[in-house]
């Protein structure tokens, strides 16, 4: 196995018990979306402000589908 | 920092696809496409803190603890730790950011459905417990351990040491943040095995790491090599080594951190932090108070239950601080009033510090090593452990702080007589406990508190000199008393103060031998002056005395030579400090082996040093042997101290016998003594005496000074037991002979004085009392031996029982050879009572009794009760003064029959003739009357003596009277 190969298994090993952990934590983040939030936060973003955007996309979403969002107030808060 | 707009656009649309699901051509898009921008180009990009976040992550975990979803606890825990050990991006923060970013998009996580996956089941499977799970904040005992799956890859503390196991992975982690302000770690071949590698590399970042760590900086190892060139019996020298051990022993103070919530770990570094006497935030210092913060916290503990356990180690704490502030300030600074025992207690305290601290510091370092791999680390990591580990060298130091408190400090002796009986009784009542710990504690403090009170006590009892500058010691030296007097022996030393007082100044194990103490050290005193010289100091003319006391010395056997014993007892003394007194120590703090042959004489010692038990008296009860009964530290020091001193005092005492014997001629001198104040010395008194009866007689100028001494000088000249330098004899009062008492009466005699100047230090013998009884015994003689001059001079020869005179009557003779022969009878019995019964015989026997005793108290006793016993059966007692009085009126009738002789009766070669006879008979049954009515009457009072009291020579007295 080539270190890229190597790596690349390292990073999918890593999305997995990431993945693990959103579920854990019902984040209601799907695989795509993790990776991508993961990317982000490589590329330098806040994790705060992309968690608030990430909500008021989720909001926006619902008002464009016409239901209502999931409870804003994390209860691990 | 500027980002690729095409990434940017990128990620927008991502997000905006993957979250709304709206294309470009969508109003919508464009709106999310704005907002998105500016969110994220208007958020702040804040640091993200691990241990934040790990604690949310943590109280998470507990959380489902507490709903009872265990298997989610336990999966989050074992996720979020094997995510941070398998990612090791570039950015170390970025899986925390994720991890945040998670955790802010969570919702109810209780409530939602989980089912766990294959990967979760194989990272719990996967996962080990390693001991970094169990120590960082749990102990092995207690309901906390029970949940042994907390995790902490991020835990900013927890990175000081790694796991063998995780070495290989969290070594590389953070040798890279090391790497950065250390040496470049040496890197291994890579065909090393990995195992030794990971196992090295994580030993190399453990030693960065305890040098980074002020806890184990070298700076405090200066202390204790300090430590050992001290000497401690030395506190002078000791004084300057500590204080420059104090200033540069600054310690490195630990940032006050506002920290509330606390590892296990924290709070025993914190606590042996304050123990070592260095800043932390657990504890604070008030008023030399320490104090346990409030606002610490640690998770499987309740306040209360903290603050119990801190308010202990604080309690203790504040001990150790007041001990340390007072040995410093003892061996740093004058401390009034000065005090060899406080600075030697000082030096104890301050040697026992050091051994806490060494104990404290191989607890820091057991404790650290209980992070690393090290497989022998048995260590716990627990305030519980902590205190039970170190509960008796801190209660030790409780009992010491309340030891401190009792001390009185009024002067010097009180002082250190006050540190001894406390740290005595500290250590009986230990002993008594069978307290081992504590005992062995208060032992090496009392024998080092004690070593400089023992250093002088050896000097005085073993050299005879008084080493005691500060004035401690419960002896002192009477400076009103010169250095040749006769009350040297008796008052040149003595116990310091009253004895109502000499309690509190002599400490309480030696109170009962206070006596035998001072007795011992003079005795030996005084044998080292007479050993340098210094004895038989009368006057400038005592030359030939001193030539024939040399020819004595120069017969006096070799094994008596004191000077060569006297610097024997110096060569012993100026050994180390250690020797100087190892015979009293030995006796003391024997631990079976201080029996030596040297001492030959001290078998007392050495039998009570075999009776005693030393490892009972050091409080080793788990070593004694088996079946050894237990015996009392009062018993045991009793009679090591008894043992010893009595058979010092023993030996000095037949050695200063010995000596005054040998070369100050005891012996002779008191011979000498008696011959003179009881006129055993016949030769010499009998001279004396007919030349001043003579002089007397002959009504010539007698009463002088210089004519009674010249002719007691005369008297005295060439005998061969009275020295002529010594006598000497004076009138008391020459104006009562000019007055009140005729000139020919016997009482006249109460005026002269005599006396026998004994040398020095001999002298000392003769007590200022017993010499006035002395003469008072002289002068009783003189008197009597007038009386029987009076009686036996010749002209009464020349008369005849019937007379040739006509003017003279046969009744009238009759009558004065009657009278005659009474007062002859009379002087002739008290005479031989005196000198025979009374005064021979007890001079006899006190000679033999003397010579019989080892010890000059004794002989001096002796003395006492004989001068006493000589003054009660001469009736020179106060109480029998009225019979006194009478015996001597009726020796003075000697004198009136002498003076009527000689007014009534005229003799020639041949015959005499009587004037006036009738007066003459007259005069003669005046004196008998008085005569028999005045000695019925100490007849009578001398039998009721004898009956009331048992007095058999009173009887024997009145016997002579009688007839």
């Amino acid at each position: 196995m080539t270190s890229r190969e190597t790596k690349a298994e390292e990073a999918r090993e890593t999305l997995r018990i990431l993945y693990e952990i959103s579920s854990l934590l019902n984040t209601g983040l799907d695989r795509e979306q993790l990776s991508l939030c993961v990317k982000m936060c490589e590329r330098g973003v806040n994790p705060e402000a992309l968690a608030a955007v990430v909500k008021e996309l989720r909001r926006e979403a619902a008002a464009i589908k016409g239901t209502a969002p999931d409870d804003p107030e994390a209860e691990a808060r | 920092m500027a980002r690729p707009s095409k990434e940017w656009d990128h990620f927008t649309h991502d997000l905006i696809a993957l979250f709304i699901g709206v294309e470009r051509d969508d109003e919508n898009y464009g709106i999310c496409w704005k907002f998105i921008r500016t969110n994220l180009r208007q958020g702040r990009c804040l640091s993200t803190r691990p241990h934040e976040y790990e604690q949310k992550y943590a109280g998470l975990a507990e959380k489902f603890v507490a709903h009872s979803q265990m298997q989610r606890a336990e999966a989050l825990t074992s996720l979020r730790a094997q995510l941070l050990e398998t990612w090791r991006p570039a950015d170390e923060l970025l899986p925390h950011h994720v991890l945040r970013l998670l955790f802010e998009l969570s919702q109810s996580p209780t409530s939602a459905k989980y089912v766990p996956s294959v990967v979760t089941k194989s990272v719990i499977a996967q996962r080990k417990l390693t001991w970094k799970d169990i120590i960082r904040d749990e102990p092995l005992t207690g309901e906390h351990w029970q949940m042994p799956t907390f995790a902490s890859g991020s835990d900013s503390e927890s990175d000081y040491v790694t796991d063998e196991e995780n070495a290989s992975h969290a070594g590389g982690a953070i040798k890279s943040t090391f790497q950065k302000q250390f040496a470049p770690i040496p890197t291994f071949p890579q065909s090393a095995d990995a195992e030794q590698r990971a196992s090295a590399e994580a030993r190399l970042i453990r030693e960065i790491l305890h040098k980074m760590q002020f806890w184990h900086g070298n700076r405090w190892q200066h202390t204790l090599s300090n430590a050992k060139p001290f000497d401690f019996y030395e506190a002078v020298a000791l004084a300057p080594a500590l204080a420059a051990a104090m200033d540069s022993a600054v310690t490195d103070a630990q940032q006050v951190s506002t920290e509330l919530y606390i590892t296990e770990r924290q709070a025993v570094r914190q606590t042996i932090f304050m123990l070592l006497g260095r800043d932390c935030f657990l504890f604070k210092h008030i008023g030399g108070i320490v104090q346990p913060s409030d606002r610490a916290s640690l998770r499987h503990l309740s306040r209360s239950a903290l603050h119990s356990s801190l308010s202990w180690f604080a309690r203790h704490g504040t001990a150790i601080a007041a001990v340390r502030e007072y040995a410093s300030v003892v061996l740093t600074q004058d401390v009034e009033p000065k005090s060899r025992v406080n600075q030697a207690f000082a030096a104890a305290i301050h040697c026992e510090l050091m051994l806490l601290e060494k104990q404290l510091r191989v607890l820091e370092h057991e404790y650290s090593i209980a992070f690393a791999p090290a497989k022998e680390s048995r260590s716990v990591v627990s305030l519980s452990v902590l205190q039970q580990r170190l509960a008796e060298p801190l209660g030790c130091f409780h009992v010491l702080l309340t030891l401190l408190g009792r001390v009185r400090t009024d002067d010097a002796a009180v002082f250190s007589t006050s540190i001894l009986d406390e740290l005595y009784r500290a250590v009986v009542d230990a002993h008594f406990t069978e307290d081992t710990a504590a005992c062995g504690f208060l032992l090496r403090l009392f024998e080092r508190a004690l070593a400089p009170y023992m250093e002088t006590l050896h000097a005085w009892v073993f050299i005879g000199e008084l080493d005691d500058l500060n004035g401690e010691f419960f002896i002192e030296r009477n400076r009103h008393v010169q250095h040749r007097a006769d009350t040297y022996w008796e008052s040149s030393y003595r116990l310091r103060c009253t004895a109502d007082s000499v309690a509190t100044r002599c400490p309480t194990f030696l109170y009962q031998y206070r006596r035998c103490v001072m007795t011992a050290g003079k005795t030996v005193h005084l044998a080292r002056l007479i050993s340098d010289g210094e004895h038989l100091v009368i006057d400038e003319g005592r030359s030939l005395m001193m030539k024939q006391y040399r020819l004595a010395e120069a017969q006096v056997s070799p094994h008596a030579d004191v000077a060569t014993a006297t610097r024997s007892m110096e060569l012993c003394a100026s050994a180390p400090s250690v020797k100087r007194y190892p015979r009293l120590m030995q006796a003391l703090f024997s631990t079976g082996q201080a029996s030596n042959g040297q001492d030959a004489g001290h078998g007392t010692q050495q039998s009570a040093m075999a009776h005693a038990n030393p490892c009972a008296f050091l409080g080793l009860s788990a070593t004694q042997a088996p079946g050894a009964p237990w015996i009392p530290l009062e018993a045991i020091i009793a009679r090591a101290l008894s043992g010893l001193l009595a058979s010092r005092r023993e030996e000095s005492g037949q050695r200063l016998v010995h000596v005054l014997a040998t070369r100050c001629a005891l012996w002779n001198s008191l011979s000498a003594l008696h011959g003179f104040y009881y006129m055993l010395a016949g030769q010499s008194w009998h001279r004396f005496c007919d030349t001043l009866f003579s002089k007397m007689d002959a009504g010539g100028v007698w009463a002088e000074r210089r004519l009674v001494d010249h002719l007691l000088l005369d008297a005295v000249q060439g005998d061969t037991i009275l020295d002529e330098r010594c006598v000497s004899a004076w009138i008391r009062t020459s104006a009562q002979l000019a007055g009140g008492v005729e000139s020919s009466s016997v009482c006249v005699l109460e005026q002269l004085d005599f006396d026998y100047t004994v040398a020095w230090p001999l002298n000392n013998i003769i007590l200022p009392g017993t010499r006035g009884i002395y003469r008072k015994v002289t002068n009783l003689l003189l008197q009597v031996r007038r009386a029987r001059h009076f009686l036996q001079h010749p002209r009464y020869l020349k008369l005849r029982l019937r007379p040739n005179s006509p003017s003279a009557s046969a009744t009238t003779m009759a009558l004065f050879y009657a009278l005659r022969t009474r007062l002859i009878a009379f002087t002739n019995g008290l005479y031989n009572y005196l000198m025979t019964t009374v005064l021979h015989a007890e001079s006899q026997r006190f000679i033999a009794a003397a010579r019989a005793l080892i010890d000059l108290d004794a002989i001096i006793a002796l003395h006492e009760r004989h001068v006493a016993l000589v003054r009660d059966r001469c009736l020179l007692h106060e109480k029998a003064s009225t019979i006194l009085r009478s015996i001597l009126s009726l020796l003075d009738a000697t004198s009136q029959l002498h003076t009527v002789f000689d007014r009534y009766v005229e003799t020639d070669c041949t015959s005499f003739r009587i004037t006036d006879a009738p007066a003459f008979h007259a005069a003669l049954v005046e004196i008998a009357d008085t005569f028999e009515r005045t000695r019925k009457f100490v007849e009578s009072a001398l039998r009721g003596m004898a009956r009331a009291g048992g007095f058999q020579h009173v009887d024997v007295l009145a016997a002579l009277i009688a007839n």
